[in-house]
């Protein structure tokens, strides 16, 4: 579902990705780890079509190749680290999720969007509520919604739960998991935070100054044996704080 | 449940009912500040006179008695009579009119062309960037009456053309501001997920861009209007505007300056007339801000 060959990317002078290769397989969740700045969140831009690629290939969903703006949307969504700034702040609830549906011409925009806002938990009174309305759970369902709306089989996850509180990241975490087994999608999540890519995913790729360091189950993870001496030193900071 | 809890409601049922209760709280926010509302009460006074100019006018604004001219304020005329006889009341009366003509069309003008130039140059950035604030920098480096004046001499004088000419001169603020706002959330990631969404371009910057620009524009342009009006009076007062006898208000300070020690109220009524309206925009346009800009609210 998800192809990656020698991806480069570079800003300026400086690479921040060197020959990155990895495949994540239809209905697979698979996470890429790493500190900030070792390049995790780049690649996800670059597969939602926001950075230059200087090198390699990218395939993304059934489509292989360039692909339009229009069409790549219809292949793949992301949900951001911060519902407070992804969520337009003078827009509705409503208008936010209408918009992907409107650009798309897209027929029952109604139905729809209720369906959807019933999908993600949300009450459908909130439905003409201003973000500001909403609590940052709340939020990020709307913004989870919002990359729901026009279907497309691959999510791209930017440690979706790192700006919410603990207790409301388990909620977050479980809807995501079970919209990932209701609709079969494919979850690419990037994050520093282990133990939620033990709950949400299969696979995992550790990443260190722009290259793959190591590839791992998630019983790798589980049983704390890296092959690599850094997935090890990240593994020992992540359990004894 | 009332009108007020139904427009209040946290939970909307209807689109309309989201807006409705959006409009009620700016609404209800601008009528708790006294200021504001005196402001407003002069602009819809201003708006007034001019819808019903010719019934509130006790005399014809264009034609006079020679025999009565120069007379000082008295009951029959109560702001005095000017050099041809002409009732001055009747004549700042329906120069209303034109004041409020002038007024909104340079605003129609300039508001909407100074955000479109902002945004444009705010979203895109780069080389586009460059060009359109180097054109707005050129545009602001002139003062604006000079500005006017230039275009005004150019185009010929008369009401069209001072519209055009201050709105030339006017818009490159609007251009600042809106671009300094662009700027502000260019990086938002709200913008990131619209563009993932497939939006055109023309899309994300007429909807998604402009309207978080927009509450800064509308203060800023109310606020402008006051400065707009003084330079429509300075055209008038330079001949360069309405032309007689059209009673523009800059005009008559003009025609009334060379009576000004004897007969003095022939240049001040029209005066006053300006000074009140400027005051009303002024006033206004301070308490929209407050409301339509929270972080900026002023003091006391």
């Amino acid at each position: 579902m998800i192809r990656v060959e020698d991806l480069s990317v570079r800003f300026g002078d400086t690479q921040v990705l060197h020959d990155v290769s990895f495949e994540v397989a239809a209905g697979e969740s698979f996470a890429l780890v790493g500190e900030s700045g070792s390049g995790k969140s780049t690649i996800l831009k670059a597969l939602a079509g926001q950075v230059p690629v200087a090198g390699g290939s990218l395939a993304l969903g059934d489509a292989a190749g360039a692909m339009t703006a229009k069409a790549r949307a219809r292949q793949v969504q992301m949900v951001f680290q911060d519902p407070y700034g992804s969520l337009h702040p003078r827009r509705t609830i409503d208008d936010t999720l209408s918009e992907p549906l409107l650009i798309h011409g897209l027929p029952d925009r109604d139905t729809r969007v209720l369906a959807m806002l019933d999908a993600v938990g949300l009450p459908r009174r909130f439905r003409f509520r201003l973000p500001h309305q909403l609590s940052g759970g709340q939020r990020q369902r709307v913004a989870i919604a919002r990359a729901l709306m026009l279907d497309p089989p691959v999510l791209l996850l930017d440690e979706p739960t790192s700006a919410l509180d603990v207790s409301v990241q388990a909620e977050i975490l479980n809807l995501l998991k079970s919209l990932r087994e209701e609709k079969g999608l494919t979850f690419l999540l990037v994050t520093h935070d282990l133990p939620v890519v033990s709950f949400l995913c299969d696979r995992l790729a550790i990443l260190k100054a722009g290259r793959i360091v190591e590839m791992a189950g998630v019983e790798a993870l589980r049983a704390g044996q890296f092959a690599s001496p850094y997935g090890r030193e990240l593994f020992d900071r992540t359990v004894h704080g | 449940m009332t009108t007020r809890d139904w427009l209040l409601s946290d939970d909307p049922e209807t689109r309309m009912q989201a807006r409705l209760g959006v409009a009620y709280r700016l609404a209800r926010d601008l009528a708790r500040n006294p200021l504001a509302m005196v402001g407003f009460a002069i602009i819809l006074g201003l708006l007034l006179v001019a819808a019903f100019a010719p019934w509130l006018a006790p005399y014809s604004p264009v034609e006079g008695e020679l025999a009565n001219r120069l007379q000082p304020p008295s009951w029959t005329h109560w702001m005095g009579t000017d050099e041809l006889g002409r009732d001055i009341l009747s004549r700042v009366i329906h120069g209303a009119r034109i004041t409020l003509t002038i007024v909104l069309l340079v605003a129609v003008i300039s508001a909407p062309l100074g955000l479109l130039v902002g945004t444009v140059a705010g979203y895109f950035g780069g080389w586009v960037d460059r060009v359109l604030m180097g054109l707005t920098d050129i545009f602001l480096s002139l003062p604006r009456l000079v500005l006017a004046l230039a275009f005004v001499a150019a185009l010929g004088p008369g009401i069209e053309n001072a519209v055009i000419a201050i709105a030339i001169a006017a818009w490159p603020v609007y251009a600042r501001i809106a671009r300094a706002e662009v700027l502000t959330f260019k990086g938002a990631e709200f913008l990131d997920a619209i563009r993932m969404q497939g939006a055109s371009k023309l899309r994300i910057i007429a909807l998604h861009v402009m309207p978080l620009c927009m509450s800064s524009t509308i203060v800023r342009v109310t606020l402008d209007m006051a400065g707009i009006i003084l330079t429509a009076a300075g055209l008038g007062f330079l001949g360069l505007g309405a032309q007689p006898p059209l009673p523009e208000w800059g005009a008559m300070i003009s025609r009334g300056r060379s009576f000004i020690l004897d007969q003095w109220w022939v240049a001040t009524m029209p005066g006053f007339a300006i000074v009140i309206v400027s005051l009303g925009f002024c006033l206004f346009g301070d308490g929209l801000r407050d409301v339509l800009d929270p972080k900026q609210r002023s003091r006391g």
